[in-house]
């Protein structure tokens, strides 16, 4: 981690981090750790997310590079925004900065199935798919596929500006294909297993963006429900395991596929090799609507059996299924996920984040061991502090780093500023595109799948 | 022992970079298999192939009246022709080194490196590589990869090196490279559009690539330039228009650019002819498969510089 460099004793807070106050932490996981911080010129609150470092001696990890560069490209409402990208120089971590989203639908089921014991508005249920699905048919659209959609990657804005709308986020193993229709090469561990598609369970190498539909599939009914749809044991071992249980799970509700109705079922593999497994059983008659409980002739089912089907190639696509007719008639989505205006619905007040307040931006020193466990208490209380304990002694210790204006600094990758390395660029070419990036990037938005209007929205 | 020593020295002066170029005969032709995609793209992917174009147009590029070709950074040529070597010496895809130089080319966009500083030029060019190799080769890579002859940078450098030029690119580390348009082209300029016609194409842009840098030429021209450079007619300015009029689909093409850029690749193939029947290994002619010159195969040259690489085999 922190390796000393500058000889410690400065007291100077480096440029970047000066822009933020940090809250605590939010998130930890594979990837790294989230922590919650907020602005200091500007309102709002922002979610930074620390990458592990790689390991010494690969140099900047591939999948932090693929990651912020899928998200320098895309621009939507309903894709997580990044906000800034910072180098910190003494150890060369990244830390990459978001928009702070307060919910995700982890958390929103999770609230609905243990504390209100009950089911999801279906205003909303409809509101989160909708959105989920626009995000998804922009990614698809440029050639993105997500690879790991699951509830808690899907945030959803808490109270402001934004309340109630859908993010897509977490694009570490995200992957742009080369061209359209041309499957990618599965180079590693996709899509938690509850909601990986079937072809990939059976062993398929390349896929396509539909892997992404039928986890928005496995999502919608859990929506619904409360309860993941297909709730497999994992087998833990590398490299890629053949998940036997997820597939009994799935065969268990869908019925056995067939290769009248998936022709190149035959090609995967563990179709072939786990032949007495799989083609052995027998299985009951597909119950799916009994699970998630629709009339088998409601559009919303037919929608949800249209994301399960199991030929990737006849699975609906997020353009197709944003023309659904489930998505025509009443209650009509909105923008606003999460506030029903009908009267006679009640508002219900998600919980907010669990912050760990005994942190720093390392993710390792505990600040203040005699504070009490933060459960409970609001970010602004824990901010402040924070501010009061100032930043850990391995931040401190960084130089070199020239001092940003506060609204300077809040310009997105300013290379020159964050590069750190002028010794090595004597001549220090100052960035001049920058306003005809904003330019192109606005541009964009019109060229790429533009956001689709709320079918026939009315004013909620 | 003394003349041995004395005549691998003088190689060591004398070919500089020409005969780099011709190692990288062979493998032009043993790595197209790493363009799989690229061959099978048909007619049908009009759409595709417009969409693309409109998105070149994200990308970084110099102002028209800007960019020229005494513009191009004196260190680039340097940094290509290392970026070349090392990339086959790694045994990466031909698109790895095509990638790690549109990300020198948009480095230099807005940094510079001084004259003499050859050690920077090196660390740039070997961030670039690995970072295009990141991208694009499915297999692990470490830095100590990058660890050989003469300049011994530490991992911690390289990685510092690596953060400055996503700082400088702004993360924008997407490229579309002409390859992804050859195989349309040949099919719509040419009615035998066969993979020997790409092959000659993908020779063409490799052999003009340290003349036509990346940010003064979109990849749909340079590719387009590189599918007529490689039939084998001479084509008049005249002539390259009417070509292109039968892409009406492309409005985007920019016809001056092509028939600039086609003269270009034209001109080096052309240099390279007379440096090799002039038997003058030392200037930096670049050979081409389109020139179908492939007596220089056989240039004795090529196996006394194989010496000087045991690793090489």
């Amino acid at each position: 981690m922190g390796d000393g460099r500058g000889g410690g004793g400065g007291s100077q807070r480096p440029a970047w981090l000066q822009m933020y106050e940090l809250v605590g932490k939010i998130g930890e996981g594979t990837y790294g750790l989230v922590f919650l911080a907020r602005t200091k010129n500007r309102k709002g609150s922002i979610a930074i997310k620390k990458f592990k470092q790689s390991k010494e001696g690969d140099g900047v990890s591939p999948t932090a590079i693929r990651e912020i560069m899928l998200l320098r490209e895309i621009t939507h409402e309903n894709v997580v925004k990044l906000v800034n990208v910072h180098i910190n120089h003494a150890d060369m971590s990244l830390y990459l900065a978001f928009d702070y989203a307060e919910h995700d639908l982890y958390e929103i089921i999770r609230h609905h199935r243990e504390q209100l014991n009950l089911a999801i508005n279906p205003y909303t249920v409809k509101s989160l798919l909708w959105q989920l699905l626009n995000g998804l048919n922009y990614l698809h659209s440029n050639w993105i596929i997500h690879r790991d959609l699951k509830p808690s990657n899907i945030l959803v804005m808490g109270e402001g500006e934004e309340h109630g709308i859908v993010k897509i986020a977490d694009f570490g193993l995200a992957r742009i294909y080369q061209a359209p229709l041309k499957p990618l090469y599965e180079n590693g561990v996709v899509v938690t297993i509850w909601y990986r598609a079937p072809e990939l369970l059976l062993g398929g190498k390349h896929y396509t963006s539909a892997v992404d539909m039928w986890a928005v599939g496995c999502i919608f009914a859990e929506l619904i429900t409360l309860k993941p749809l297909f709730q497999g044991v994992e087998v833990k071992a590398t490299p890629n395991p053949f998940q036997f249980d997820q597939l009994d799970k799935i065969f268990k509700v869908l019925g056995h596929p067939t290769t009248e109705k998936w022709p190149t079922l035959a090609n995967l593999p563990h179709w072939q090799t786990d032949q007495q497994n799989i083609q052995g059983r027998k299985y009951e008659n597909p119950g799916l609507h009994n699970i998630v409980h629709l009339n088998q002739k409601s559009p919303a089912f037919d929608l949800l059996s249209k994301m399960l089907e199991y030929d990737p190639k006849k699975r609906i696509t997020a353009a197709q299924a944003l023309e659904h007719e489930y998505f025509r008639m009443e209650p009509l989505p909105g923008r606003n996920a999460l506030v029903v205006t009908q009267p006679g619905e009640k508002i219900i007040a998600y919980p907010v984040r669990p912050v760990d307040t005994n942190t720093d931006f390392e993710g390792t020193a505990t600040l203040q061991p005699s504070q009490p466990p933060s459960s409970g208490n609001g970010p602004g209380v824990a901010g402040q502090q924070m501010s009061q304990r100032g930043v850990p002694r391995q931040m401190q210790s960084m130089v070199g780093m020239p001092r940003v204006g506060p609204n300077a600094s809040m310009a997105a990758y300013n290379a020159a500023s964050q590069a750190g390395m002028a010794n090595l660029n004597p001549a220090n070419l100052p960035m001049q595109r920058g306003t005809g990036q904003q330019q192109l990037r606005r541009k964009d938005q019109g060229m790429g799948m533009q956001n689709q209007g709320y079918p026939q929205q009315k004013r909620r | 022992m003394a003349d041995a020593h004395f005549s691998s020295s003088l190689i060591c002066q004398e070919d500089g970079t020409s005969l780099e170029k011709e190692e990288r005969l062979e493998w032009d032709m043993d790595n197209l298999s790493s363009f799989g995609d690229y061959f099978d793209l048909s007619e049908s992917d009009d759409e595709y192939i417009s969409l693309l174009v409109s998105k070149e147009s994200r990308f970084e590029s110099r102002n028209q009246e800007e960019s020229s070709e005494n513009q191009l950074v004196p260190a680039r040529t340097d940094a290509v022709v290392w970026i070349l070597k090392t990339n086959k010496r790694l045994g990466f895809g031909l698109k790895t080194a095509y990638t790690a130089v549109v990300y020198l080319d948009r480095f230099f966009l807005h940094r510079i490196i001084d004259r003499g500083k050859a050690w920077a030029v090196r660390l740039l060019s070997i961030a670039c590589l690995s970072l295009a190799a990141k991208m694009e080769e499915n297999k692990a890579i470490t830095l100590t990869d990058f660890q050989f002859e003469d300049y011994l940078f530490k991992c911690d450098t390289i990685q510092r090196m690596e953060l400055l030029v996503l700082a400088t690119l702004q993360w924008r580390m997407i490229v579309i490279t002409p390859f992804a348009y050859l195989s349309y082209f040949a099919s719509k300029l040419h009615e035998d559009g066969t993979n020997e016609l790409i092959k000659r194409a993908i020779g063409f842009i490799f052999s003009s690539i340290k003349v036509i840098s990346s940010v003064d030429h979109r990849p749909s021209v340079i590719a387009c330039a590189s599918i007529l450079a490689s039939s084998n007619e001479k084509l008049s300015q005249q002539l390259v228009k009417s070509k292109l009029s039968s892409l009406s689909s492309l409005e985007l093409l920019d016809n001056e650019h092509v028939s600039s850029c086609y003269s270009m690749m034209i001109q080096e193939a052309n240099k390279e002819k007379i440096n090799y029947s002039s038997n003058n290994i030392s200037v930096s002619g670049i050979s081409s498969i389109g020139t179908s010159n492939n007596t220089s195969l056989e240039n004795p040259c090529i196996k006394r510089r194989r010496l000087q690489f045991p690793n090489d085999e």
